[in-house]
C-alpha cells in the first residue's frame, strides 16, 4: 500500500505539476539567431538611408558612407531630403546641360566649395542624366563627388 | 528475481540521472526574449559603401591656362556595345558589351595593369556614353580601383553614334 499510494502521489504530481514543453530545439534557434544578430549588430546603425524605392548600385568599395550634402537622383526627379528640387521632365529633354532649378537651388543654400556630395541614384540610370547633375554642380563650385551604393560582401 | 530486481535498479537510477540533467532554461528563455528584439532594432542588413570619383582635371577650362603638355591619362570608354581602354588616344584593348549579360572586365586587366606600371600618375578617367546606365560606370570604377587606380575622373564619351 505504501508503495502503491507513494507511486500514486508521484504521477499525480507530474500530470498537475507541470506540463513541461520541450525547449531544447526553441533554444537551438534562439542560439543560432542570437549569434547572427550580434555579427549584424551596429552601434552607430546606418548614417544614411537612402529612399526605399531607390534601387543603389552594388560596389565592392568599403569605403564607409558618412553623412554629406545628398542629392536623390531617380529616374523621375532630383531630391534634397525628400523635397522635390526638379522633375526629370523639366530638364532631360533639354539641349542645355546646365540644370537651373538645381542650380539656383544650390546658389539660394550657399554651399562652401570644398563641400562633398553624395549622389544617391538608381542604379539603371542613364550617364545622360548624372553628368547634367554633375555639370550643374560643378559650375556652381562642387566638384568632389561621392556614390552611395550597396556593398557587395 | 534476482535478475528481475537489478534490472530494476538500474531504470531507477538512469531515471535519478535524467532528473539531475534537467536544467531549468526560463531565465535563458527570458534573456533571449529581451536580448532578440533589441539586437533585431540595432541590426544592419544592408551596408552602404561609398565610391568617390571628380570630374577628370585635364578636361576642365584649366588646361588652356597650362604651360605643360598634360600628362596622358589612361581611359576606359563605356559605349552601349563595347568597353575600351585606351591611352593618349590609342586604344590599348577593347571587348563588346551586352547589357543583358553580367560582364566582367577582365580581358583588360593584364592590358591596364601593364599601364598602371609605367605610369606615375594613379588617375584614371572613364569616358561613359550617354545611354550607359550606372551600375556599368560603378563597376568599371570598382575594376579600376582593383588595378591600383584609386583617383577616378568621370567624364563623357566623345560623340559617337550610340
Amino acid at each position: 500500500m505504501k508503495c502503491c499510494a507513494g507511486k500514486f502521489f508521484t504521477r499525480e504530481s507530474e500530470n498537475t505539476g507541470a506540463f513541461r514543453p520541450q525547449l531544447t530545439s526553441l533554444i537551438d534557434v534562439m542560439t543560432i539567431l542570437l549569434v547572427f544578430l550580434i555579427k549584424s549588430f551596429s552601434v552607430e546603425g546606418n548614417l544614411i538611408s537612402p529612399p526605399e524605392d531607390l534601387e543603389l548600385p552594388v560596389s565592392k568599395s568599403d569605403k564607409k558612407a558618412e553623412p554629406r550634402l545628398s542629392l536623390t537622383v531617380t529616374k523621375s526627379a532630383i531630391l534634397h531630403e525628400e523635397r522635390t528640387l526638379t522633375q526629370d521632365k523639366d530638364f532631360a529633354e533639354s539641349d542645355s546641360v546646365l540644370i537651373p532649378s538645381l542650380a539656383e537651388w544650390i546658389q539660394e543654400k550657399g554651399f562652401s566649395r570644398d563641400k562633398t556630395v553624395i549622389i544617391e541614384a538608381d542604379k539603371r540610370l542613364e550617364f545622360r542624366i548624372l553628368k547634367r547633375v554633375m555639370y550643374t554642380l560643378s559650375k556652381s563650385g562642387l566638384e568632389d563627388f561621392q556614390i552611395l551604393a550597396i556593398r557587395k560582401e | 528475481m534476482k535478475r528481475l530486481s537489478k534490472k530494476t535498479g538500474e531504470r531507477l537510477q538512469s531515471e535519478t540521472l535524467s532528473e539531475t540533467i534537467d536544467i531549468d532554461v526560463t531565465p535563458v528563455m527570458n534573456m533571449f526574449i529581451i536580448l532578440i528584439p533589441f539586437l533585431v532594432s540595432m541590426a544592419v542588413f544592408t551596408h552602404l559603401s561609398i565610391i568617390k570619383f571628380s570630374l577628370p582635371s585635364n578636361v576642365d577650362s584649366s588646361i588652356s591656362d597650362m604651360e605643360e603638355k598634360p600628362r596622358p591619362k589612361p581611359t576606359i570608354v563605356l559605349r552601349q556595345d563595347y568597353t575600351a581602354l585606351t591611352l593618349d588616344g590609342r586604344m590599348l584593348d577593347s571587348l563588346p558589351y551586352e547589357e543583358e549579360t553580367d560582364q566582367t572586365l577582365s580581358p583588360l586587366s593584364e592590358e591596364l595593369s601593364n599601364t598602371r606600371d609605367g605610369l606615375a600618375d594613379s588617375t584614371v578617367i572613364i569616358a561613359s556614353g550617354e545611354r550607359v546606365k550606372l551600375q556599368r560606370i560603378i563597376a568599371t570604377m570598382d575594376f579600376c580601383n582593383s588595378h591600383g587606380f584609386p583617383d577616378i575622373g568621370l567624364s563623357s564619351a566623345p560623340e559617337e553614334n550610340e
